[in-house]
């Protein structure tokens, strides 16, 4: 009988978290994949597709699935692969040369606007709306809205895109990072 | 008011330093030649650049304005002698970065004359709207070192009790405040008033170290002299950075301006002595700021003295005419040999900011290898910030530089102490220089790649919707297309009927 009790019981209860975990994952659902936003996050969002993938967005879906390995960004360089493994805490690899390799200078481009027919192809492969400009007249790029990601260079007929180095506010001025022996041994040697 | 002692409070860490200021201050104020060529820096306030008014080959008078601020932060620019300009251009002048910056070279005539100024009567009745435009038009920028536009710490709708008046400068050798107030006192109190006017405060504290006992009754004399009640002369003890904005708050009101932080948020301005003066020299003669008080000192200089130096007078000029040659083992140092930084390009001109040149035999300073850190501790005691400058280091070497900016960072203010008292010789200001600087970088690319990414949604969205836009378009005309087969068939035995109406009528006709 006490057997029948206590089972009757427990019964009792786990229907009534069952029905309650039913009800907060309804009530609580979390749209879309959390960790495919996050690795968005990190990724550099140049929208290049040197990851072979159309976009941030689709490459960090990729990963998320496992489908493709964290090491295929080249404009998110070293730093990004060592976030991305640190929060998918997986091992940190080497940049893919397949996908291209690192830049060590922040490059954007520029059009050469004495050249430019205005074909308005440029405008059709900016990912990031960068190039303004319409049919027959001159286009230009907007300095602070590019990223970088190449993908106009190509498509030029004229070949009237260049790449310049990305012009940054004179607030930034970057440092060299002082160096510091590890060990005694080290500082001997000095 | 006079001998009020004011209770004074301590602030954490700071290193007791020697003087070397005696020797200058001994010798007295003099003038130099005047140099051949000026370059003024047309910078007015961080990475903001005055544009130039005037052209290559145009006569410029002493105090004539040569470049007007792009917006509102910034302030005007002057000549400093008057000459021709020859030039234009970016040059390297005496500024941290040693970056190129636009720059007005002046060829100077030896005249050395004034523009003639339209008004000069003694300005008494200026409201304080009034001051902060005089300020702006001044070209007075922050004279301690840091440079930052003087009119932007006033605004009439800030409620301000107490202007601090800086004449505590505590690093070594730098006596040119010091001179100052020993030289100009009358202009000093005229132009405090003038500050206290503009900002509505209700009192002055001027503070001053305690080892210079000749300038407390000086300042004194006029106070009882004016009958000042609301000024008051406080000596503040000589320990490094005592004369750091923050410091001096701690030390005279007891009180921390909060984490990032202004000390407008304790109701206080704190301003150089320097920046006053001019203030005064603007509104009482029409004077802006062309000239400062720069301290040539340093072991390398056989008579170290305060002199009245124009701006943008190159470095050279000014070590020539005091017979300094340069050897191959000096280091030239703009500040204090604390948190100056030593400069290369000696035909840069000097700047609003440049307080102190010091010509250092790199032999004073025996150097030995940087060291692994110890974590001693050393460093934490001594920091004024009350940060934790080993463990800083710790990230910062490590690369986890967003964990040291948790560390706060950004509330170093770069004095140096640290690194002095560090056993292991390591420059630790360096690394926390580099970090801000990283961390600045990072910040814009990554501000610049949520931007990007917005634009990029954007245009998926924007054209997502276009090719849905043409899908129902299609399907539109396709649905008015679509057709009923009994419609269809009787439309074609109208036609055909019509056809036949029209033959019979043509046969008809024919006949």
């Amino acid at each position: 009988m006490d057997s029948l009790i206590s089972l009757i019981i427990i019964s009792l209860i786990s229907l009534f978290f069952g029905v309650l975990v039913m009800w907060v994952s309804k009530k609580f659902k979390v749209e879309g994949n959390p960790i495919v936003e996050q690795i968005n996050a990190i990724l550099p969002q140049t929208q290049c597709g040197q990851c072979g993938y159309p976009g941030c967005k689709p490459y960090a879906t990729a990963i998320a699935s496992g489908e493709a390995p964290i090491n295929q960004c080249p404009p998110g360089g070293e730093e990004g692969i060592k976030k991305l493994a640190a929060l998918l805490d997986v091992e940190v690899l080497e940049l893919n040369p397949e996908n291209g390799s690192e830049d060590p200078i922040d490059m954007i481009v520029e059009i050469v606007e004495k050249d430019c027919i205005g074909c308005t192809k440029c405008i059709q492969a900016c990912p990031v709306d960068a190039i303004v400009g319409a049919a027959k007249q001159m286009h230009t790029v907007i300095t602070d809205a590019c990223t970088g990601c190449d993908l106009c260079i190509p498509v030029c007929p004229v070949d009237c895109i260049i790449q310049i180095p990305m012009p940054f506010p004179q607030y930034i001025s970057r440092l060299e990072k002082p160096k510091l022996f590890a060990t005694i041994a080290e500082s001997q040697q000095w | 008011m006079v001998g009020q002692t004011q209770t004074l409070y301590q602030f954490h860490g700071g290193v007791v330093l020697e003087h070397h200021k005696s020797d200058s201050l001994e010798n007295g104020l003099s003038e130099l030649p005047l140099a051949e060529k000026l370059y003024i820096s047309l910078e007015v306030g961080k990475g903001n650049y005055a544009l130039p008014v005037v052209n290559i080959g145009e006569a410029v008078k002493k105090g004539q304005i040569i470049a007007e601020p792009q917006n509102k932060s910034g302030v005007y620019v002057h000549a400093t002698s008057s000459g021709t300009v020859s030039y234009i251009s970016e040059r390297i002048t005496a500024n941290p970065t040693a970056k190129a910056i636009p720059a007005i070279e002046i060829t100077t005539d030896g005249k050395d004359e004034w523009l003639q100024s339209k008004n000069t009567e003694k300005k008494n009745s200026l409201t304080p709207s009034e001051i902060i435009t005089q300020i702006r038009q001044a070209g007075l920028l922050g004279m301690g070192g840091a440079g930052f536009p003087t009119h932007l710490k006033y605004n009439e709708k800030n409620q301000i009790h107490t202007l601090i008046v800086n004449g505590a400068e505590c690093e070594p050798y730098i006596s040119c405040d010091a001179q100052l107030m020993l030289s100009f006192p009358e202009q000093l109190f005229d132009g405090i008033d003038l500050m206290m006017k503009a900002s509505n405060a209700k009192q002055a504290i001027i503070a001053i170290e305690d080892q210079t006992g000749k300038i407390e009754h000086k300042l004194n004399e006029i106070i009882t002299q004016r009958k000042l009640a609301s000024v008051s002369v406080v000596k503040v003890p000589t320990i490094y950075p005592t004369g750091g904005e923050k410091q001096l708050i701690r030390v005279l009101t007891g009180k921390d301006v909060p984490s990032g932080g202004l000390p407008l948020n304790l109701s206080i301005i704190v301003q150089n002595i320097g920046t006053i003066k001019a203030l005064a020299d603007y509104c009482n003669e029409s004077k802006p700021l062309v000239e400062r008080i720069v301290t040539v000192a340093g072991d390398r200089i056989s008579k170290p003295q305060n002199f009245i130096i124009p701006i943008g007078t190159p470095i050279n000029h000014i070590l020539q005419s005091v017979n300094c040659k340069i050897q191959e083992s000096d280091e030239v140092i703009i500040g204090g040999p604390m948190m100056g930084y030593s400069v290369t390009e000696l035909s840069a001109g000097i700047e609003k900011t440049t307080n102190c040149i010091l010509v250092m035999s790199k032999k004073t300073k025996p150097q030995s290898p940087t060291m692994p850190c110890i974590r001693c501790g050393e460093c934490v005691s001594v920091c004024p910030a009350e940060l934790l400058p080993q463990q800083l280091h710790w990230y910062i070497n490590g690369g986890n530089l967003e964990k040291a900016r948790e560390h706060h960072l950004f509330d170093c203010i770069e004095c140096g102490a640290c690194s002095w008292v560090c056993p292991s010789q390591i420059n630790l200001v360096q690394y926390y220089q580099y970090a801000k600087a990283e961390l600045k970088y990072l910040d814009y690319k990554k501000n610049k790649s949520d931007a990007a990414k917005l634009r990029h949604e954007n245009r998926e969205a924007r054209l997502e919707q276009l090719k849905q836009e043409r899908m129902n378009k299609r399907k539109r005309t396709r649905s008015t297309t679509a057709r009923d087969p009994e419609k269809i068939k009787m439309e074609i035995q109208a036609s055909v009927e019509r056809a036949k109406l029209a033959k019979q009528q043509k046969e008809k006709g024919d006949e």
